[in-house]
């Protein structure tokens, strides 16, 4: 098992073909608006099935909810009643901070990894063992390093969101054709110009999969790291509300944080296709 | 007679259990144009990469001005196969990269040394209005061009190029073919020229001498055949004389034969 060939899978993962297809064809359909709405309306009627058949709150009154929530989003009544705002707020700086540690390791790691074979046969064992770790079992570890409960949510969020940069930037660099190699060689390229004009132009747009894997998995990792950590964030929040019995806000939180991982998604999306170079034969 | 520039003696090159070629000798002079010939896999590359320094021959020497190649060099120069620009870059910057790779100089008057000499250079290959653009948005003989000005934008004592227009379109070829021409003849520290080619006519339009090899495994010289045209040559008139004819019988000749020489 090399990290090289795990990353093509895991690359093939977010490209997945059901999802184009189904959106080919609602654009087919008409517009986008469209098909939002019909899966609003399915979503909608088995929400009401399911409502109907338990405690769980029904799709209506979790929206009077929702909105209430969305418009007064900032309110801070003390540490135990803040805006969802405020919360996603706290869980987005914490995402972000454990995110851009994780990628100021995970890029020069798997450069590394990826430029040496030696290197990489003797990592590539460390990596195997530690990615299929659940977030929930590095908490106790963040909290034993670092003593404080927030801090232990970012250190899982940094540990979490280290590997999928890592094996991506490394398939990256090692996929470097021989030609562009030759050409640093024959063309007496220094290792700084080797890096900067060869290395990382080649690489970036897998380094950009990598981190978009990355913030997904930090997004997830980061609601259930709160819910240990408590104090502020959505996780924190969503605990606290089932444990007030306040299902219409643990529903109306899911939809927040599946609309900001949505966005967070397309962004480094965008971001990949600025960096696509059509490669000549 | 001059003194051999670079000499290779008892040359080969094995990968594991298969010799690409074997026991070549060859000196060239200071200023030649060299061509090799011979079908397809029979190591002509293999043999210019030997001498690039992109790999080091298991058997024999290569000598370049009296001393051993042990890797690749600035006085080397070498135009790929498959063109080989960088995607990501400008046919500027493309050029402007290796130059600045070859001379490090960091002082504003170094700078515009090197920015003037990539920009004579695209001018010369008719490249300057296309200088932004990437590879991507050229044509196959434009990006030739480039990795041909690239090549000579380092100033490198010894010219080699593999197969560089086997890619392109008759008339394309032609075209720089002229323009390889020109360039050598107008840049006076690149002297030398070894050219990997599978193509007669401009094996025989463009060098002084033609190597012809052997069909691989273990290909070796079959023939270094002189060409008896003065320069400048005129492609047309070059083409009804009778010198060219008998040449090009006689390499179509050596060709042939190979498969027989090759089972021997």
């Amino acid at each position: 098992m090399s990290i090289v060939t795990d990353t093509t899978r895991s690359r093939e993962r977010i490209v997945i073909p059901g999802l184009r297809g189904l959106r080919s064809g609602a654009l087919a359909l008409g517009s986008g608006a469209v098909s939002l709405a019909g899966a609003a309306a399915i979503l909608g009627v088995l929400w009401a099935i399911a409502a109907w058949q338990s405690e769980l709150p029904g799709p209506i009154s979790t929206m009077g909810t929702f909105w209430r929530l969305l418009r007064d989003p900032f309110y801070d009544n003390g540490p135990n009643d803040k805006g969802i705002g405020l919360q996603l707020l706290a869980s987005l700086q914490r995402v972000f901070t454990g995110f851009a540690l994780s990628a100021l390791v995970a890029i020069p790691l798997g450069v590394l990894l990826g430029s040496n074979r030696i290197v990489r046969r003797f990592f590539d064992p460390v990596v195997q063992v530690l990615k299929p770790v659940s977030p929930l079992a590095w908490f106790p570890i963040g909290l034993v390093v670092l003593q404080s409960q927030p801090n232990a949510a970012v250190f899982v969020v940094f540990i979490c969101s280290l590997w999928p940069t890592v094996i991506n930037t490394a398939a990256g660099v090692s996929s470097i054709p021989e030609s562009h190699k030759n050409v640093a060689r024959v063309f007496q390229f220094n290792a700084w110009k080797y890096l900067t004009r060869i290395v990382l132009p080649h690489s970036l747009p897998y380094i950009i999969t990598g981190l978009r894997l990355s913030m997904g998995v930090a997004w997830l990792v980061i609601v259930a790291a709160e819910m240990l950590s408590g104090s502020a964030g959505v996780g924190f929040y969503v605990w606290d509300s089932y444990n007030a019995s306040n299902f219409e806000a643990v529903l109306s939180a899911i939809l927040f944080i599946g609309i900001i991982g949505l966005a967070l998604d397309r962004l480094f999306a965008g971001a990949g296709s600025l960096f696509s170079y059509p490669e000549v034969a | 007679m001059t003194a051999p520039y670079l000499e290779l003696r008892g040359v080969g090159q094995s990968f594991g259990k298969y010799t690409a070629v074997a026991g070549i000798d060859l000196s060239v002079t200071r200023g030649e144009f060299v061509t090799l010939i011979g079908h397809s896999g029979c190591g002509k590359s293999t043999l210019l990469n030997l001498i690039a320094g992109l790999g080091k021959p298991t058997a024999g020497s290569i000598e370049l001005d009296g001393k051993p190649i042990s890797g690749p060099g600035a006085d080397r120069g070498m135009v790929f196969q498959n063109h080989s620009l960088l995607p990501w870059l400008s046919v500027y910057a493309n050029v402007y990269e290796a130059v600045d790779a070859v001379f490090p100089g960091r002082r504003p008057q170094e700078k515009q040394v090197k920015r003037d000499r990539v920009e004579r250079l695209l001018r010369v290959v008719g490249l300057w209005e296309h200088r932004d653009k990437r590879p991507g948005e050229l044509s196959g003989g434009m990006r030739q061009r480039t990795a041909v000005a690239r090549a000579f934008a380092i100033v490198p004592r010894v010219l080699l190029l593999d197969e560089p227009f086997g890619a392109l379109d008759a008339l394309t070829r032609t075209s720089l073919q002229d323009e390889l021409i020109n360039l050598w003849s107008f840049d006076q520290a690149t002297e030398t020229v070894l050219m990997v080619t599978h193509d007669i006519d401009e094996a025989i339009y463009l060098s002084d001498r033609i190597v012809v090899m052997t069909n691989g495994p273990r290909a070796t010289v079959r023939e270094v055949v002189q060409v008896p045209l003065a320069r400048p040559r005129e492609r047309h008139a070059m083409l009804h004389t009778a010198a060219y004819a008998d040449l090009k019988e006689h390499l179509l000749e050596l060709l042939a034969e190979r498969a027989v020489v090759g089972a021997a």
